[in-house]
């Protein structure tokens, strides 16, 4: 019987070429732009390399100081970071670094815009890069402030066009570094191991970094285990709870929270509560809301064509209910023929984002982007998919089945 | 024949409440995208208030301190006159931010009962030159503002819209209040006079999407008592007409010979303006995506029109039996769609214009609402009507006696 409502499914596509080919329009496109979205969110949030141990590192990247009068928010400096946050429970290791800084290097009689990042060797340890020619930064050149950089490839390529970069030199901001190592580029959403050029925490002009407390610096933590992170928040929160504020004539407490990369996109896109919580909850209502705004119409569009179709095969369903066809039956059949038609239109549209999303990628919107339709992007393609069919297959189904076939028979207008 | 259309739309209501309900929502998509595009022409269109020909940006990076005004602003004061003296350099200013940079600092203003959110940047007494800017009245301050106790300002119409009474501006003081906490306890009382001296049409250094608001633009003081407000980190550079690039390395050493504990970003305005630009391409995809869901609309609409009149097949006979000219017959299907398309419009129209009494969305102002109503429902009509061309034009094929055969 499947195989029979199949092929029938088969021959209705094929019979009204106009009507498929506008459900297979509307089912594929949607899936693409879904898929897309999919792969850039998979991008910037799934446990890709060189952030291996994602699902259980934490980030403090965030500092508020409150008064009652005053405020100040921003990245955390060494101070605040030694104090507060070295030693907490269940960390296995702890890497400070800092934001990138757009820096310019004249070199090979061009200028080159640069990100560059100022590292901890812990940074080397926590993060897996993929190194193309010699090393990380080693713990002697963090301590010494060695003028020793890590590039990316892309930098190598550049600065370098004649070959090999290592131990030549790359000039920025007066300062001349030696190259140690080449690693692979990394992606601009992958905002914490994201830069052109690494160089040691120390090697600055200055040391004057080291005494402040609201800085350019962040934290990466590596918990043991996801369940540390109860314990090791708990900690955080005890520890600045008890603690000195600074200018106490001015603020009155301290606000800072090890966070997921989901929570900091949340406080940086929707912001946070009074409590400088980020607001999770609120960024996954609105990609939830984003989503179901965005199948509204495609779904509505299918669900008028399918309509349409099926009314348009209202003697056969009349036949086949005088001859004895339940309203199941029936529902059976045409939810299967919508399934058979968003599969196909499923397929074109995974297809037609293979191609979108290097489309997205030959942007350069963002910078490194090795945007991939992967297993675990194209699972939710067809999640996707079968939602879908379920959204735009039930009332035209539902329609059809409960038809009188009597009317249908006698010719009656619908 | 309205009245018989409208009938003739009820007596098939289900499957017209369906396309109905698919024209309001491809409504309601457009005008979010129209909406959005005039949002953003409207600010596109307005004087930006300066010219970034030829204009370099040295952005001044230094750690927290030492980003203090008492650090930095001597340093400047030596900056620049060995700036002007190199030879490309036509002439050299200083700014708290260079333009193109996204940042701000807001306050908010009073005089008299007016009171007024104001953003605020710092220039100094060579910006008009450096920037191209020109006054509509008064002048730019300078050195013969010294000494007077109060901070000259130059302030954009807007400022003068909203904080002066009456007058061209000119002269107008403003005094804020602000009780600074002692460290050992108690407060101290800090009264800052302010006075305009000329007036911009418009000043938006953050560029051509900034929203238009009162901005004033204040001297800040190079030496001397220095405080927060006097910040600055960045350098204009007016550059002579075809200045190579290669210049930047030199200027950049220069810098750094004078200060080595600083360091210099060196880049051309009308570089920073594109880069600007082009970050703000990504809000093109949406755009993009409404236009694949607008032709998968018509496509569908098409479809379901077309099945309409198949199923229609007997009443269109029997009207061409009795005489209806095919003009008559296409223009019935015309005029259905598009009393369809109006119920649907005018329903998404009276929902669009709750949308400002809600307070959601503050962009929504009329120059932005009516013009995306009107094009938003011309589309739309634009679209079903294009919807409805071939199936109408597929039921002036019906042969009466082929269709009455039916029966």
């Amino acid at each position: 019987m499947l195989t029979n409502y199949l092929k029938l499914a088969l021959k209705v596509l094929a019979r009204r070429p106009f009507f498929t080919f506008v459900s297979l329009f509307g089912i594929s496109f949607t899936l693409a732009v879904l898929v897309t979205a999919t792969a850039v969110l998979d991008h910037a949030f799934g446990p890709l390399a060189p952030e291996v141990h994602r699902e259980r590192t934490l980030f403090l990247d965030y500092l508020i100081l409150e008064g009652e009068r005053s405020q100040r928010s921003g990245s955390p400096g060494w101070v605040f970071l030694e104090r507060y946050v070295r030693d907490l429970p269940g960390v296995e290791e702890m890497s400070v670094y800092s934001e990138p800084r757009r820096v310019f290097a004249y070199q090979t009689g061009e200028k080159s815009g640069l990100q560059l990042k100022r590292t901890d060797a812990a940074y080397w340890r926590i993060l897996a890069f993929d190194f193309l020619e010699g090393g990380p930064l080693a713990e002697a050149d963090v301590d010494g402030g060695a003028p020793v950089a890590v590039i990316n490839e892309t930098t190598r390529d550049r600065l370098f066009p004649d070959g090999t970069a290592l131990d030549r030199e790359v000039l920025v901001e007066g300062q001349a570094f030696r190259v140690v190592g080449v690693v692979a580029d990394v992606s601009q959403l992958r905002t914490e191991p994201y830069a052109d050029l690494w160089v040691p925490l120390t090697a600055t002009k200055t040391s004057q970094w080291m005494e402040e407390f609201h800085g350019d610096l962040h934290a990466m933590l590596l918990a043991e285990s996801r369940e540390a992170f109860g314990p090791l928040r708990a900690e955080l929160a005890a520890r600045l709870a008890a603690a000195d504020v600074p200018q106490p004539e001015r603020f009155d407490r301290m606000l800072a929270y090890a966070l997921e990369p989901f929570e900091i996109a949340s406080r940086e896109i929707v912001g946070s509560d009074d409590d400088g919580r980020p607001a999770t909850r609120e960024l996954q209502a609105l990609l939830v809301g984003a989503l179901l705004l965005f199948l509204l119409l495609p779904s509505v569009n299918l669900i008028n064509v399918n309509t349409s179709r099926i009314l348009e095969r209202a003697p056969e369903i009349g036949v086949r209910k005088a001859f004895g066809a339940s309203c199941h039956d029936l529902l059976g059949q045409f939810l299967l023929e919508n399934l058979v038609l968003t599969l196909v239109g499923g397929a074109l549209g995974l297809l037609l984002s293979v191609f979108a999303v290097e489309a997205v990628a030959a942007t350069g919107w963002i910078r490194y982007a090795d945007l991939q339709v992967n297993l675990r992007v194209f699972a939710w393609g067809v999640c996707f998919m079968v939602l879908f069919a379920l959204l735009s297959g039930l009332y035209p189904a539902w329609r059809m089945a409960r038809l009188d076939p009597a009317d249908i028979l006698r010719g009656r207008s619908l | 024949m309205t009245r018989h259309l409208l009938k003739l739309l009820w007596n098939r209501r289900s499957a017209n409440a369906l396309v109905g309900l698919e024209v309001l929502v491809a409504f309601l998509v457009l005008f979010a995208v129209l909406a959005a595009a005039a949002h953003y022409w409207d600010y596109y269109r307005r004087p930006l208030g300066f010219d970034p020909t030829d204009v370099w940006a040295v952005e001044i990076e230094a750690g927290t301190d030492m980003a203090e005004p008492s650090a930095l602003n001597p340093a400047v004061a030596r900056f620049l006159p060995e700036l002007r003296s190199m030879e490309p350099v036509v002439d050299a200013a200083a700014t708290i931010w260079a333009p193109y940079r996204q940042a701000g600092w807001t306050t908010t203003w009073s005089v008299g009962e007016r009171s007024s959110d104001v953003r605020l940047f710092n220039g100094s007494d060579t910006l008009d030159r450096v920037l191209g800017m020109e006054l509509l009245r008064g002048r730019w301050f300078g050195p013969e503002d010294d000494g007077s106790g109060r901070t000259p300002m130059v302030v954009n119409e807007a400022f003068v819209d909203a904080l002066v009474d009456d007058g061209d501006g000119l002269g107008q003081v403003i005094v804020d209040e602000d009780r600074n906490p002692l460290p050992g306890g108690g407060e101290e009382l800090v009264r800052r006079e302010r006075v305009i001296v000329g007036v911009v049409e418009e000043f938006r250094p953050k560029g051509e999407l900034q929203k238009p608001e009162p901005s004033a633009i204040l001297r800040p003081r190079l030496e001397g008592e220095l405080s927060n407000d006097d910040y600055l980190s960045a350098l204009l550079l007016k550059m002579r007409p075809g200045t190579p690039a290669t210049i930047e390395q030199t200027v950049n050493d220069r810098l750094l010979s004078m200060a080595p504990e600083f360091s210099f970003r060196l880049q051309p305005l009308e570089a920073a303006r594109t880069e600007y630009l082009q970050r703000l391409t990504p809000l093109l995809v949406p755009a993009l995506i409404a236009a694949f869901l607008l032709l998968m609309v018509a496509l569908g609409l098409t479809g379901v029109l077309w099945q309409a009149v198949t199923q229609r097949i007997r009443e269109l006979g029997l009207r061409r039996a009795k005489g209806a000219t095919l003009a008559r017959i296409r223009r019935q299907i015309l005029a259905e769609t598009l009393l369809l398309t109006l119920a649907a419009t005018t329903l998404g129209g009276l929902l669009v214009l709750q949308l400002p009494f809600t307070g959601w969305f503050p962009q929504l102002r009329p120059a932005v609402l009516i013009p995306a109503l009107v094009l938003a429902t011309a589309v739309t009509a634009l679209l079903t009507s294009l919807a409805a061309l071939y199936p109408s034009w597929l039921a002036t094929r019906v042969e009466p006696a082929e269709a009455l055969r039916w029966e």
